[in-house]
């Protein structure tokens, strides 16, 4: 069922911040996106999170060709599609161009020529190597400039270096939330509302967690078929969770942007503390982001290693071996092309994964489920 | 001199490289095993610090064995490679063909031969795993890689933008262990160029230490130099020939031999001096022929740009459109800005201009956005002065094929010739609707 | 006691199937057309096989497989036709290691643990129906050749008609084409059973599929798919006596297996 209240109530939030003067970045959802220089500059980020259907799918087919992945259609679908289901994305006064993958690309422009935002453009370099490092702090520099060119106001150093500690404290707290014994489902919801609002829901997501944290149901031992889901984020009012624990299943941990990429790249105080320029500390990040898909030549390697000792430690400390659901969204470059590469490289290391490919329309609902329950039955 | 011994005569140099291109095999293992070369697979034409390095670059479907067709054999054992004298005994075979028709019956059967073989190792890469939903040029490529990719001493990658190459190219260590990388950033902003450089740099020191050998300036310049003689000679067909109201030859061979070239430009067929002296020839040969009135005057038949080829097309299409009167162009390398040259001076540092030709290439060419990229295409659509463009969508590319809706109207607003868009998947797959499309394109004119 | 008596009902989304078992034997069993109604379908046969085989519900214990058994409200369990069809296949063959199904809409290759009979690994057909007995049926439309027959005209072929594309659509404009050019029908039906096989068996190659394979669905009853298929793995795969009712099968052992612990 869809979350029309968190819609609502996000639509009030950005209205709210729209009418006290505040401009709306929208952005494609993935890492490496510096949101602390946009809030340092007093804008407000708007990730677009929202889970896709057939109706944006097809809205999008005169600007993409259809096979294009369905997130990225959907993303066209938001602002294309009549009835409009997302209203509240009128609001946005810029879009973030960004080369996560050439969808993102693709998406951003689209979006900036045809429904009139203009657009800010942050591209990332493909590894990390020394000089990619340099690169990332070049592209900082120009989108600051950028950013500083529209608001006229040069931004302090000491702003940015105050959002990147907010940021950083509130990961810490949203962090906390992989560790609660809850359903699945729950820490998801956690996740994307802290994704979409960002620090201003801290003490929302703390009193959440102290609340769950005197609860001493504990869902992990009791719930039979844990897992861990990786590859595409589970996006806002997407029927995926449903199936999953419909299915029988609950998810331990979001190896995904929305999930453990998203709340696990925070610095220790010692770094915040070395490092004087700001823009040195996101830099820093971007370096330390060894798991993030954008970059290539290893960043896969270091998700099967990671997800591999994931499940050797649950297996040590809760006794169940647990299987892992990689979740691809249709056509998407990034998760689709190496599948069978990734299943068989874990499960020579004794791992069992489904590779859960599928796009937003209603009539793959049935399949997924089955694929899913067969899973299940399997592990 | 005959019209007969014209004909042998003439297009030798396109038959000559044909016979590379399909008997890389036994040249590969030469390199290997006899004197000792590494080999290293390449793709997209980046094949000079390869070449520089004094190792053998592969586009990696030139490892695979291919049917000869048994002109070409014969031309090859007949000819010198240096003094391309023709023998008296080859003369004697070549009468068991239909000499007129020589060139046309050879060539189709090449770029057939090459095109079976790229659709039985996209069914190889689909097997290994790459899913459907993925291009055809990296399908096949991978195909290529679970072949014989355990031949190759090393894989040279350059990122680029489109994001499904660059994690493709993440994956080809599982076939080939020593990887180099060379990271283009994506723009040109403030010293990108000098990272560039520095990345550039360190890919040599690669090499270096996978070959032995010391890249110094001069080697580096002296590709650079055969390159840029090559990119001139390429310039000279697309510019020159195919502009031409009288062909060489018959347009559907001379698309041909624009496939083929596009094809072979991407490792020299593994040796740079023999390429651009068979380009050389073909350059020569093809004004000889205009020049004597040999071949056939194209001047009522529209010229039509058909792009992108790189990542897979289907061959049948520029024999349709003959049919249909036109005439066809592949041009994708000028296109994406792979034919500039790189400048070599005595005072320049040649790491630094390649670096310059790679930036340029991504900023200008392949394009940081579709903005860039669907400007490329209008330029070099102004600049060959084509009278049409047929828009070749790669099913499953993200990337270039994205951009059409954007280019359509582009082509509307700046250059007002009729295009339409054809689909590809696979080679042989929608043959039909491709002949629909084309027929009611070229209604257009 | 007496012994329990298990049934398995399998929904697909063209045919419903139904077995009673008892032991592990195969007691009675039915087969009808599925409708959109499944619900019913599956009911009308479990009245008629528990009738005519003086049952009450109390003595059976039901386990639902297929596209629709989540349908079955009556059933007292349920699993997906992945597990019904693994476990099914063993009845056939205790040695089966792995399967390949093709039915209407999907197919799916699974792979058998030899430890325990368990599924290790699957893989299933993506939405389009490209590999499916769905791509058959329009094919054999296209040709004007009842389904039952194509398979054997297509044996009589040996020069296979080459049809190179995957998708559904495609292809029934290349075997058009192909007709209007003059090719035989029977070269053609051969090259779409070819395509159908190349298709079917990438997907098992990708899990690894090994002898003793098992062919199930209802289009293992189509001796040209498991000839173009054997030619492509390259090994003898074996039809179970009645390949639609492996799921349902499956599922009553399941029921059986889960009753016995
Ligand atoms: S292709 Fe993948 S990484 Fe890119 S926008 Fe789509 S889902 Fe995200
Ligand atoms: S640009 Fe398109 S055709 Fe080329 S590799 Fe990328 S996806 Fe494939």
């Amino acid at each position: 069922m869809d979350n029309i209240e968190l819609l609502e109530s996000y639509n009030s939030y950005l209205q709210e911040q729209k009418a006290n003067g505040k401009k709306i970045i929208a952005y494609l959802t993935h890492d490496n996106v510096p949101i602390e220089l946009f809030e340092a500059a007093g804008f407000v980020p708007l990730p677009l999170i929202f889970a896709g259907k057939d109706e944006l799918m097809d809205a999008s087919h005169s600007y993409l060709p259809p096979s294009t992945c369905s997130y990225a259609q959907s993303c066209i679908g938001y602002f294309s599609s009549t009835p409009r289901t997302h209203e509240f994305l009128d609001l946005a006064d810029y879009i973030l161009l960004s080369n996560h993958c050439v969808s993102n690309i693709c998406v951003s422009e689209i979006l900036s020529n045809n429904f009139n935002r203009k657009r800010l453009d942050f591209y990332v370099s493909y590894t990390r190597n020394s000089n990619a490092l340099k690169y990332y702090k070049l592209e900082l520099k120009h989108l600051q400039k950028e950013i500083e060119g529209i608001t006229k106001e040069r931004i302090p150093d000491h702003r940015i270096k105050e959002e990147i500690i907010r940021h950083n404290n509130f990961k810490t707290i949203v962090e906390q939330v992989s560790k609660l014994n809850i359903p699945g489902s729950e820490k998801l919801d956690i996740y994307q509302k802290a994704i979409l609002y960002g620090p201003a829901i801290q003490a929302e997501i703390e009193e959440i967690i102290s609340s769950y944290k005197s609860n001493t149901k504990n869902t992990n031992s009791t719930h039979p078929k844990n897992v861990i889901f990786t590859g595409c984020s589970i996006f806002i009012n997407d029927y995926l969770m449903d199936l999953i624990e419909d299915a029988g299943g609950n998810i331990v941990l979001f190896d995904t942007w929305i999930g453990r990429n998203y709340y696990s790249q925070t610095f220790s105080e010692e770094v915040i503390a070395s490092l004087n320029d700001p823009i040195d500390l996101l830099t820093k990040r971007f370096e330390n982001n060894v798991y993030g898909d954008h970059c290539v030549p290893d960043s896969l390697d270091n998700k099967i290693v990671f997800l591999e000792n994931y499940v050797n430690e649950y297996h040590k400390k809760y006794g169940d071996k647990i299987g892992v659901i990689n979740h691809i969204i249709k056509f998407c470059d990034h998760f689709s092309l190496f599948q069978s590469y990734f299943k068989e490289k874990l499960q020579e290391r004794g791992v069992q994964v489904l590779n859960l490919e599928r796009d937003y329309s209603r009539s793959i609902k049935g399949q997924l489920s089955t694929r899913i329950e067969a899973f299940m039955e399997m592990i | 001199m005959s019209i007969f011994t014209e004909d042998i005569v003439n297009f030798r140099s396109v038959l000559q490289l044909a016979y590379n291109f399909l008997a890389g095999r036994d040249y590969l293992k030469k390199k290997k095993f006899q004197e000792r070369k590494k080999l290293i697979s390449v793709a997209l034409p980046f094949s000079d610090l390869v070449f520089a390095s004094g190792a053998v670059p592969v586009f990696p479907i030139r490892m695979e064995q291919f049917k000869v067709h048994s002109y070409l054999t014969a031309l090859n054992s007949a000819t010198n490679l240096i003094g391309w004298n023709l023998t008296t005994k080859l003369l004697s075979f070549v009468r068991k063909f239909d000499v007129l028709k020589i060139l046309d019956t050879v060539l189709d059967d090449v770029i057939h031969t090459i095109n079976d073989k790229y659709n039985e190792l996209y069914d190889l890469g689909i097997d290994h795993g790459i899913s459907s939903d993925f291009c055809y040029g990296i399908t096949g490529l991978t195909g290529m890689f679970v072949s014989k990719g355990k031949n190759l001493d090393a894989n040279i990658n350059f990122t680029i933008r489109c994001s499904a190459w660059n994690k493709y190219s993440e994956t080809l260590k599982q076939f080939v262990p020593r990887q180099i990388w060379v990271d283009i950033p994506p723009r040109n902003i403030d010293n990108a160029l000098e990272l560039l450089t520095d990345n550039v740099s360190q890919a040599i020191s690669d090499l270096e230490e996978i070959t032995g050998n010391i890249v110094s300036d001069n080697s580096l310049n002296k590709q650079f130099r055969i390159g840029n003689q090559i990119k001139r000679f390429y310039k000279t067909i697309l510019y020159e020939f195919s502009a031409s109201d009288f062909y060489p030859c018959n347009p559907a061979t001379f698309s041909e031999i624009l496939a083929l070239l596009g094809l072979s430009y991407q490792d020299y067929n593994s040796d740079n001096q023999r390429y651009l002296e068979s380009f050389s020839y073909l350059v020569k040969e093809m004004r000889e022929r205009i020049n004597k009135g040999i071949g056939m005057d194209v001047s009522d038949m529209p010229r039509i740009l058909l792009t992108p080829v790189f990542g897979g097309w289907e061959p049948e299409s520029h024999e349709i459109l003959y049919e249909l009167g036109a005439r066809t162009i592949y041009a994708d390398w000028e296109i994406l800005n792979l034919l500039e040259e790189i400048s070599v001076s005595k005072n320049s540092n040649p790491v630094e201009e390649y670096a310059k030709f790679l930036l340029n290439a991504t900023t200008r060419g392949i394009g940081y956005d579709q903005e860039a990229l669907t400007d490329s295409y209008i330029e070099t659509a102004k600049a060959l002065n084509v009278d049409g463009l047929v828009f070749n969508q790669v099913f499953g590319c993200h990337s270039i094929s994205n951009c059409y809706s954007l280019l359509r109207r582009k082509i509307r607003n700046k250059l007002e010739i009729p295009t339409t868009v054809i689909n590809f998947n696979k080679i042989g797959d929608n043959v039909e609707q491709v002949k629909t499309r084309l027929g009611a394109f070229m209604e257009m004119f | 006691m007496s012994e329990l008596k298990c049934i398995g009902i399998d929904i697909g989304s063209l045919a419903t199937k139904i077995v009673l078992m008892s032991n592990g034997d195969m007691v009675d069993w039915r087969l009808n057309r599925s409708t959109y109604d499944f619900k019913r379908v599956g009911r009308d046969l479990f009245d008629d096989i528990l009738t005519k085989n003086n049952l009450s519900r109390s003595e059976v214990y039901v386990m639902s497989t297929g596209y629709g058994r989540n349908t079955i409200d009556f059933a007292d369990d349920r699993i997906t036709e992945i597990s019904a069809h693994a476990r099914g296949v063993q009845f056939f063959y205790p040695e089966a290691r792995s399967v390949i199904d093709i039915g209407g809409q999907d197919s799916k290759a699974i792979l058998i643990s030899r430890k325990n009979g368990n599924v290790i690994d699957f893989q299933m057909n993506d939405k389009c129906a490209a590999g499916t007995g769905r791509f058959l049926e329009v094919m054999a439309h296209a040709l004007e050749i009842p389904i039952d027959e194509i398979g054997s005209l297509a044996l009589e072929s040996n020069k296979p008609a080459s049809i190179s594309s995957t998708c559904t659509v495609f292809a029934e404009s290349e075997v058009i084409s192909l007709f209007a050019q003059g090719s035989l029908k029977k070269d053609i039906a051969a090259g779409i059973h070819k395509s159908i096989a190349k298709r079917v068996a990438s997907m098992a190659k990708r899990i690894g599929v090994e002898p003793l394979l098992v062919f199930t669905g209802g289009v293992a009853k189509n001796i040209a798919v498991k000839k173009y298929l054997e030619k492509e793995l390259d090994f003898e795969i074996f039809q179970p006596e009645y390949p639609q009712l492996t799921g349902a099968i499956g599922a009553a052992l399941i029921a059986k297996d889960k009753n016995a612990n």
